[in-house]
């Protein structure tokens, strides 16, 4: 039975949580839900980071692409001399 | 149980129908402006969106100066008082402005039809739309439009300062601030701002300002302190502006804001989820 080892992201994590902060408290405020300030926006992109981290590491895992490898053959037999 | 079903619906069809009609009521305005532009000059200022705000006739055309200062600058300081005196809620705390200064500002779209208005008596009491509610708080602030004329009177009567310095601050977006020896013993001045010029794109955002003018402070920069501790006379006051554009998805903060939102989205799914992987 072939083993799976997990491969966790926490730099993309990081990348795309910041992006999702920035733009979500942009949108917030674009539409007048928070107030247009640039702490307030730091705040959101910071947290958002953070949670990016902690999705890149401990989020469910994504099953493994592609089949699974077949087991090696085992070795050649020696030449008989 | 189909007789309660029934009664839900027709309940929320009552409220769907009752609601927005409510909430669209043109409240009665309680003080006119009119009054306080000259008689003069009221046919330029005809309400032709029925807001009671009076609407500018035509913007002026680029490059004229002071204006404003000819239509609004003329009334007096009792003339003033008499045109915005009534009996008014201030309900809550959101926003004040204490001190001897008095005024009136009026935003208008660039077709100058009046989005907002309000007006300050001066003393102690919070600031006012023409509706009789406290202006300038986070539940109704002063709307003024990016694309905009903002049309303003203001007066320090019956102090003159002197040697002054303000400064106005918009939390955590800008600050800005001056000063002046005041030779000519100015206490009243009118003018305006054209955001349509000032501003490089529409935009909509709450923002919530701040400022002061102390007199005699001299040419040192005017920091920001507590209620009271500017040395008297003085004006001090907070409260929330909202800047109105077209659809705020359109503008360029809008589109920026979901594409950032639609990528990061994507990313945290599709790209930044831990993995297996079938060991080597």
């Amino acid at each position: 039975m072939p083993e799976t080892t997990v491969i966790r992201h926490p730099i993309r994590g990081a990348i795309w949580g910041f992006f999702f902060g920035t733009g979500l408290g942009l949108l917030l405020m674009v539409l007048s839900v928070v107030p247009l300030s640039i702490p307030t926006l730091i705040t959101y992109a910071a947290v958002s980071t953070v949670l990016g981290v902690l999705w890149g590491m401990f989020a469910p895992a994504r099953t493994p692409k592609g089949a699974a490898p077949a087991a090696s053959a085992p070795p050649p037999a020696a030449p008989a001399s | 149980m189909k007789k309660w079903r029934d009664l839900l619906l027709v309940m929320g069809l009552a409220t769907l129908i009752a609601v927005p009609s409510a909430a669209l009521a043109q409240e009665e305005p309680q003080v006119d402006l009119m009054q306080f532009i000259p008689e003069q000059f009221r046919a330029d200022f005809v309400d032709r969106n029925a807001d009671g705000i009076p609407d500018l006739g035509t913007i002026p055309p680029e490059g004229v100066a002071g204006i404003w200062d000819d239509k609004v600058g003329e009334v007096t300081d009792e003339g003033f008082l008499d045109a915005v005196s009534g009996n008014f809620d201030a309900g809550d705390d959101g926003s004040t402005l204490t001190g001897a200064c008095k005024g009136v500002v009026i935003s208008y779209d660039s077709e100058g039809l009046s989005v907002d208005a309000m007006f300050d008596t001066g003393g102690p009491g919070p600031l006012m739309d023409i509706y009789g509610n406290q202006k300038m708080t986070r539940s109704n602030p002063l709307e003024v439009d990016t694309r905009g004329v903002l049309v303003y009177y203001g007066s320090s009567q019956p102090e003159t300062f002197h040697d002054h310095r303000w400064f106005l601050k918009a939390e955590g977006v800008f600050k800005d601030d001056g000063g002046d020896p005041n030779p000519r013993d100015k206490n009243r001045n009118a003018g305006s701002v054209d955001f349509g010029e000032l501003l490089p794109f529409p935009f909509t955002a709450l923002i919530q300002a701040k400022g002061a003018w102390v007199d005699q402070w001299g040419a040192t920069e005017l920091p920001e302190m507590a209620d009271g501790a500017y040395p008297a006379p003085n004006c001090v006051g907070h409260g929330w502006v909202k800047f109105v554009g077209p659809n705020p998805l359109t503008t360029p903060p809008g589109i920026l804001a979901l594409a950032l939102v639609a990528a990061g989205f994507t990313g945290v799914l599709f790209n930044a989820r831990p993995a297996l992987s079938w060991k080597e």
